[in-house]
């Protein structure tokens, strides 16, 4: 995704079957209204990920997902109102996925039905993404730092 | 069957236009904080502690430490006074600024790097002491000069 993918990261976001938009701009319609300090935010900090710092783990919740599958969210401090999920691979790769508000005393995406439905359908691509991995239809690009292969038709877009 | 691709370039207006909104001096904020969060946990990491031994160093929590090193917090001078104390550096370190060591001596010690200077002395000849004519006096001063341009620190 341009122009949030830079030197120090690629920024990903999928467009599932059937529809036009990413993921992350479904996420970003459904709460600009509302949250729109906080969608800024959202972008500027993926902007320096992509471009200054790349995606460095302290900049993620980690365990969003089931272990192993890279499912993260980005960091947001307890008084903020909205949750973005997103699939980390190391400093290099970040994959933009959906997210919800994050209702006050909801701290697991278990306990809220929306975060429960965004956190599932990404936790689902990660595992999609993995599978084609291993099956080597999606491979790392030789310096390591790009996901290269074949980047659509996944069995559940 | 594999195709050979790398992702397509994806260009969002929308993203774009929400992007453009925000001001050069918000993005430079943003990419502080997320660059000295950055450098605070490199420079733990030099120390070989981990978030809980950080905390325990600075007295917080573990949980404070993860909100640091964040890069959303908005650190004041205080809190980053604890941490550059504790993590034994200037504070312009914390800033990605070269640290420069200072040297203060009472006394600087020079020495010459140039050939020592010979002072050749003669005395006229006379018949009685032809020995010493054309004497020879090699003096091998120690300089000292207060400052000169070519030295050896």
């Amino acid at each position: 995704m341009q122009p949030y993918t830079g030197s120090e990261a690629k920024v990903y976001s999928i467009i599932p079957k059937g529809e036009t938009e990413t993921l992350f701009e479904k996420f970003v319609d459904e709460y600009i209204t509302e949250f729109r300090s906080e969608i800024k935010d959202i972008l500027k900090t993926l902007y320096q990920i992509g471009n200054t710092t790349g995606a460095r783990s302290s900049y993620f919740k980690h365990f969003e997902g089931k272990p192993g599958d890279f499912v993260c969210a980005l960091y947001d401090l307890p008084g903020k109102s909205i949750r973005l999920y997103c699939i980390r691979f190391g400093m290099d790769v970040v994959i933009l996925g959906g997210g919800g508000e994050k209702p006050d005393g909801v701290r697991a995406w278990q306990d809220d039905e929306k975060l429960t439905k965004e956190a599932t359908q990404v936790i689902a691509f990660a595992e999609d993404i993995l599978k084609r991995i291993d099956d080597g239809d999606i491979y790392w690009s030789k310096d390591k730092k790009e996901l290269e292969g074949n980047l659509k038709n996944y069995d559940n877009e | 069957m594999n195709k050979s691709t790398k992702a397509r370039k994806y260009n969002s207006p929308k993203l774009q236009e929400l992007l453009d909104e925000v001001t050069p001096v918000e993005m430079e904020q943003t990419k502080n904080k997320m660059q000295l969060a950055a450098r605070i946990e490199d420079l733990m990491r030099a120390k070989s502690w981990n978030k809980s031994q950080f905390a325990d160093k600075v007295g917080k929590n573990p949980s404070e430490i993860t909100k640091w090193l964040s890069g959303t917090q908005n650190l004041t001078i205080d809190v980053l006074t604890e941490i550059a104390f504790t993590l034994e550096v200037e504070m312009s370190v914390l800033f990605g600024k070269k640290h420069v060591q200072s040297v203060y001596r009472r006394e600087i010690v020079v020495h010459s790097i140039v050939s020592q200077p010979q002072i050749v002395l003669t005395t006229p000849a006379t018949e009685e002491s032809n020995l010493l004519s054309n004497l020879l006096l090699c003096v091998n001063q120690k300089v000292q000069y207060p400052i000169t341009p070519l030295y050896q620190a």
